[in-house]
């Protein structure tokens, strides 16, 4: 009996020092990330701060004047999954593009997946139905601080392929 | 033989290419997968996988380094020799909200190619260097993705 109380005490602690691992790892990405969104001169525009709500997510905007969209609200997530996942959600006329309010639905959502195909953010609908810009980066090969400044440099380009869709939402 | 035929156009593309086969190869056959050369595109590895799927009989993978120092997966799930092509659903406009919405949650992106065949994909940014254990993560994440199959076919009947 005391053997296998050993044994379970022995899982439980390895149990619970993966997990710190995995906060420490993530706590560490988190900083790193953080001192690159303030020191990045692009993304310093966009003036990322910790969400309050969400303490691995930092959120930004960008809202220089663009053709189409109003604003751009970015949010950075540091995953459990040892990935960063940038949303880019933009909003038109003031509010989010929200799928129930398009008019050409249809249309709408195959040009989302064309654009797909060939843009390097990719197009998703969040649990609200609204549209945002998405790219992920696997940590595997260590923290990608080059690749993550394209990403950032790329948000307001983004402008653009809302332009195009706006005919379909009017 | 005029020299610019001897020279390599693409000469970064082409060691990314060689780096990138030199990965797939071996480590992809060691998860099962059949891995190919394509002869009409010296930049894209054909594979293709089926062991234990449950919804689609084989996924059709295609990784390719484009002109813009990217890495690109797609991934086509296959369904009775055919891709999941968007004329030939039968609620095409929830199968496309589905995606859309996996794309939200997953690892994997859901996009439509020209001919409007549905496919999975994930792209690397090649900034930061080569990305050897992201790669492998991705091709261990492949089969994942049945399950979402799964969930499309009721928009396929």
């Amino acid at each position: 009996m005391r053997a296998l109380w050993a044994i379970l005490t022995v899982c439980g602690v390895g149990a619970l020092g993966a997990q710190a691992d995995t906060n420490a790892v993530r706590d560490t990405t988190r900083q790193q990330l953080e001192a690159l969104l303030s020191t990045y001169a692009p993304a310093r525009e966009m003036r990322f701060q910790r969400s309050a709500k969400q303490p691995y997510d930092i959120v930004g905007s960008f809202d220089k004047p663009m053709l189409y969209a109003s604003r751009l609200e970015i949010i950075a997530s540091v995953t459990s999954q040892r990935t960063i996942g940038f949303r880019v959600y933009p909003r038109w006329r003031g509010t989010h593009i929200n799928l129930d309010r398009v008019r050409r639905r249809s249309l709408f959502m195959e040009k989302l997946l064309r654009d797909a195909d060939q843009s390097f953010f990719h197009w998703a609908l969040d649990q609200n139905l609204d549209l945002f810009a998405g790219f992920t980066f696997t940590l595997e090969s260590s923290f990608p601080e080059d690749a993550i400044k394209v990403v950032i440099r790329s948000i307001p380009l983004l402008d653009r392929p809302v332009g195009e869709l706006v005919p379909l939402i009017e | 033989m005029p020299l610019v035929a001897q020279t390599d156009p693409n000469p970064v593309r082409r060691k990314t290419f060689d780096r990138l086969w030199a990965l797939v190869h071996p480590y992809g056959s060691s998860l099962h997968y059949r891995v190919y050369g394509m002869q009409k595109d010296p930049f894209t590895i054909e594979a293709f996988y089926d062991k234990d799927l449950r919804y689609t009989p084989r996924f059709e993978i295609y990784i390719s380094v484009t002109r813009q120092q990217t890495i690109q997966f797609r991934i086509y799930p296959q369904f009775f020799g055919h891709y999941l092509n968007l004329d030939s659903l039968s609620n095409a406009d929830s199968l496309m909200e589905k995606v859309l919405r996996f794309s939200d949650k997953g690892f994997f992106f859901w996009a439509v190619d020209e001919n409007r065949d549905v496919f999975a994909g994930y792209t690397f940014t090649l900034e930061s260097g080569f990305p050897d254990d992201a790669i492998k993560e991705v091709l261990k994440s492949i089969p994942l993705l049945d399950s979402s199959v799964g969930q499309l076919t009721a928009f396929m009947e």
